[in-house]
C-alpha cells in the first residue's frame, strides 16, 4: 500500500532498475562556473542599491523637515501679528498696569483702570467682528449670542 | 504522512539561519549546498539551462532579499524548491523561443573520471526526461533526486499526493518505453 495515497499501489516499487539509472543522472548537469560569482554579485548589487535608496529616503525627509520649518518660520515672521484679546486675567491686567505705572504717566490705581478700560475696547472690536460675521440664524437655532461670542473670543484667545 | 527533517534539509535550515543573520555574506554558503540541485531542477522545467539559472539565482537573490521568509518557513527545502519552481515556471514562460527537446547542447554537464562510461546512459535519461510533460519530469525529479515523499511533492508542486502519485506512475511508464532504446539508438536520436 502507498503511505501517501491510500488509494494507489505504491508505484515506486514497480521500477527500481529504471529508478536507480535515473538517480545515477542526478549529478550528471550542474550549474556553470560563472553562475556562482553572478548570483553573489547580483545580491551584493541589490543590497547596495536597497542601502542607497534608504539613505537617498532619509536624507530627502531630512531636507524636508528643514525646508518645511523654516518657510514656516519665515511665514511666522513675515505674516502681521494675528489679533489676539489679551487674557482677562488677573495676572496679564496687573502686568499691563504695572506697565502703565513704571511709564509713569499714572498711578497704579489709574494705570490698573486703564489697563481694564483697553481690555475692553479690544473685547468690543472683537465681538464686533464675531456678530458682523455670525449668520442671524445661529440664534433662531437656540444658540446663546453670548455662549457663541464666548466661543469666539476663546478661540480668538487661543 | 510526512518525514522527518533528512540532513540535508537540516543543513538547509541552517544556511537559512546564517542568511537571515549575516545577510548576503552568508548567500554563498547557500549556493554552494542547493545550486546544483536547484538548477538540475529548474532544468526539467525550462528545457534549457540559461533560463534555469536565471530562475536559480533570481531565486537565491529573493531569498537573500528576504532571508526571514526562509529561515520561518516550516520547511525550507521545499519552500526553496517551490520559490524556484515559480521562477522557473515564470521564464519558461517567458521564454519560448527555447525547443531543445532533443539536444542537450545548452547543458552544463559534468563528467567523472570514472563514470565516462556511464554518460552515454545518463545523457539518455536526460534526453528522456526532456521528452516527458512538465507536469511528470518535476514529480520524477523531485521523487527520485529530492527523495521527497509524494505527500511533500504535493506541497512543493500545490497537488494532491494522489495526482503526484498518478504524475510519477504516467512518468515511470513513459520514461521506460523511451529508455527502452538501445545505446546505438539513442546517439544516432541525439
Amino acid at each position: 500500500m502507498n503511505p501517501d495515497c491510500p488509494r494507489r499501489p505504491a508505484v515506486a516499487e514497480g521500477h527500481p532498475d529504471l529508478e536507480a539509472r535515473v538517480r545515477a543522472a542526478g549529478s550528471y548537469v550542474g550549474p556553470s562556473a560563472n553562475l556562482r560569482p553572478r548570483t553573489l554579485e547580483a545580491a551584493r548589487e541589490v543590497r547596495w542599491g536597497v542601502r542607497r535608496r534608504r539613505r537617498l529616503a532619509s536624507v530627502g525627509l531630512a531636507a524636508a523637515t528643514l525646508w518645511w520649518t523654516a518657510t514656516r518660520q519665515l511665514a511666522d515672521e513675515a505674516a502681521p501679528a494675528a489679533p489676539t484679546l489679551a487674557m482677562a486675567n488677573v495676572w496679564q491686567l496687573g502686568e499691563a498696569a504695572r506697565q502703565q505705572a513704571a511709564q509713569g504717566a499714572s498711578g497704579p490705581g489709574w494705570a490698573a483702570a486703564d489697563a481694564m478700560t483697553q481690555l475692553r475696547g479690544r473685547q468690543q472690536e472683537l465681538l464686533a467682528t464675531f456678530i458682523a460675521r455670525s449668520p442671524p440664524r445661529s440664534l433662531a437655532e437656540g444658540d446663546s449670542a453670548t455662549g457663541s461670542a464666548d466661543k469666539f473670543l476663546g478661540a480668538e484667545h487661543r | 504522512m510526512m518525514n522527518g527533517p533528512c540532513p540535508f534539509e537540516d543543513r538547509v535550515r541552517r544556511a537559512a539561519e546564517r542568511l537571515a543573520e549575516s545577510g548576503v555574506a552568508a548567500l554563498g554558503g547557500l549556493f554552494d549546498l542547493t545550486s546544483q540541485r536547484l538548477v538540475r531542477f529548474a532544468t526539467t522545467i525550462t528545457r534549457n539551462q540559461h533560463d534555469a539559472e536565471d530562475a536559480v539565482q533570481a531565486s537565491l537573490m529573493r531569498c537573500a532579499a528576504r532571508p526571514r521568509l526562509l529561515r520561518d518557513a516550516k520547511r525550507p527545502w521545499p519552500y526553496l524548491l517551490q520559490v524556484v519552481r515559480n521562477e522557473a515556471l515564470a521564464a519558461a514562460r517567458k521564454q519560448r523561443r527555447w525547443s531543445l527537446a532533443a539536444g542537450l547542447i545548452d547543458l552544463c554537464t559534468r563528467r567523472e573520471v570514472d563514470e565516462l562510461e556511464q554518460e552515454e546512459t545518463h545523457r539518455a535519461v536526460w534526453q528522456a526526461l526532456r521528452r516527458l510533460p512538465v507536469a511528470q519530469s518535476e514529480v520524477v525529479v523531485l521523487k527520485i533526486w529530492e527523495g521527497l515523499t509524494f505527500a511533500e511533492i504535493g506541497e512543493v508542486l500545490e497537488i494532491s499526493p494522489c495526482t503526484a502519485a498518478s504524475r510519477y506512475r504516467y512518468g515511470m511508464e513513459k520514461l521506460e518505453r523511451l529508455l527502452g532504446v538501445s545505446p546505438a539508438e539513442a546517439r544516432h536520436e541525439s
